[in-house]
């Protein structure tokens, strides 16, 4: 337990802004920790050697969100970014809207801002979910004026988090383990929530979690049947 | 009830104001340019009714508190060791739930909430049992408020009260999301996001989306109607194409005997 809480001081925004001062510094810090989980993931041809990638996490892992160079997400050629709400409809179907963060340098203070840029990706399969952080690479050709880029695989899905260094199952400020570890120890609640014996994610769908389609105002009252189910009656 | 013609629509449609539905003006515009003979239609529109943020449908509580047995004591007593049955029935009433003041069924009914979520027995403190608890709050404000309706500040209390827990399930969403839908299947909440498009319902944009849907459907039968009286032709060409195939099969046969005729 000690030891986590330790370890977390060193995620937290105020910590960085004390030690890492200089952004230089910060900069290839983030960098060695990026390429190291680079090595496990992806990359292995030479081709893709030159590729730029942004690093993006959620606030929960890390707070501080970095990427190495400004400005370059249009060109890079894979990506890693975070899945926004988008629901495909008519005009653009089979895609996911995918942003990616950067820093960009403002000279007036000599300071890092962070940056957003939003891309359409091809998903045929729509395997992407609001909030998960996904890697997409940029296509040959354009496949539509909108879409240039392709999604290749869900790297961290939404609310299932782990902690790029140890590889462990995180929640919130703490491992998963600890959290087990804890309630064991005072005596585990058998009625409480067990995540071995728990199903996937989706089992809630149009039943209690309306969050995988778009929400609305509801604008017509139908006497037969509800043709709205995801109105919302303010 | 309303009725409109469609002409007196797109007549109607002030291509500027409305900037959040560009697809649907283009296609009336389109429908507009290129049909002549427009007909009259017959839309029906009812305003829905705005329920407010307090209802139990928007705030996503799916049942109310559960009633408690009166003649059940209060559980704190027994856990304190006071002895019961010693005791004659009318000094026992004076520790049921019917005779103490309302806030004792209130606790319980906060203690039972809490027991189905906790993670170990004094856990009052993680987001699953703050979430549990304030379900408990908010069910029966909302029944106190149905009662005294002119209490404004109750009102506020309860709609802060409300965002709050929306805020907590967002970030318990978050943060493990298998938790999270286990949380809203033993408490029973329904969860929705908020709309990104929260425009006021108006009459002329409410019609124009029931307008698009009527073209829809027409669109659509005709279609249906089109591959029905397809299917049927399909079904009357292969039997043709049967009959074709074997004159063909005999023709080429009879020009085989001519052939062997005319090479003897």
């Amino acid at each position: 337990m000690a030891v986590t809480r330790r370890l977390h001081k060193y995620y937290t925004v105020s910590f960085l802004k004390k030690w890492y001062v200089s952004h230089q510094r910060l900069c290839s810090w983030f960098s060695e920790i990026a390429a190291k989980i680079v090595k496990k993931e992806e990359v292995e041809e030479e081709s893709h050697a030159n590729s730029v990638l942004c690093w993006f996490t959620t606030d929960s892992v890390q707070s501080y969100n970095l990427s190495f160079v400004s400005g370059m997400a249009s060109k890079a050629v894979r990506l890693l970014g975070r899945c926004l709400p988008f629901f495909p409809g008519k005009s653009i179907p089979n895609a996911t809207r995918v942003q990616i963060r950067e820093l960009e340098l403002d000279e007036t203070i000599n300071m890092y801002f962070p940056k957003d840029t939003t891309f359409f990706a091809h998903d045929p399969g729509q395997v992407c979910k609001p909030g998960d952080i996904v890697l997409i690479s940029s296509l040959p050709q354009k496949l539509t004026p909108l879409i240039e880029h392709e999604v290749l695989k869900v790297v961290y899905p939404f609310g299932d988090i782990t902690d790029p260094i140890t590889g462990k199952k995180v929640m919130n400020a703490m491992y998963r383990e600890d959290i087990e570890f804890i309630s064991e120890m005072y005596g585990k609640n058998e009625k409480g929530f067990d995540y071995e014996n728990a199903p996937e994610r989706g089992w809630q769908e149009d039943k209690k979690d309306f969050s995988h389609k778009q929400s609305y105002r509801r604008f017509q009252v139908y006497d037969k049947e509800d043709k709205q189910p995801y109105a919302v009656d303010y | 009830m309303m009725s409109v013609s469609l002409i007196n629509l797109f007549k109607r449609v002030n291509f500027r104001e409305t900037v959040s539905a560009p697809r649907r003006l283009t296609n009336l515009f389109e429908l507009s340019q290129s049909s002549r003979g427009l007909k009259t239609v017959h839309l029906e529109w009812k305003r829905p009714e705005k329920l407010g943020s307090i209802h139990p449908k928007n705030s996503g509580d799916l049942e109310p508190l559960p009633e408690l047995d009166k003649s059940e004591i209060f559980q704190e007593f027994k856990e304190a060791g006071i002895d019961i049955e010693k005791m004659s029935e009318e000094q026992r009433k004076l520790y049921t739930l019917g005779f103490l003041p309302g806030i004792y069924a209130h606790r319980t009914q906060l203690q039972n909430a809490l027991s189905k979520v906790q993670r170990h027995r004094f856990d009052t403190d993680s987001i699953e049992a703050k979430i549990a608890r304030s379900t408990v709050n908010i069910r029966r404000l909302q029944k106190m408020q149905v009662e005294d309706q002119r209490n404004k500040k109750q009102k506020v209390f309860l709609k802060e009260l409300i965002d709050k827990r929306r805020s907590m399930l967002n970030k318990l969403r978050e943060a493990d999301y298998k938790r999270f839908e286990w949380l809203i299947e033993q408490l029973n909440i329904e969860y929705r996001p908020q709309p990104e498009n929260t425009a006021r319902i108006t009459r002329k944009n409410s019609l124009r989306i029931l307008t698009e849907e009527y073209c829809d459907k027409v669109k659509n039968d005709r279609l249906e109607a089109l591959k029905k009286k397809m299917q049927v032709e399909k079904e009357k060409f292969e039997i043709e194409k049967k009959q074709i195939l074997e004159w063909i099969e005999k023709e080429e046969a009879a020009c085989e005997k001519l052939k062997q005729l005319i090479s003897e």
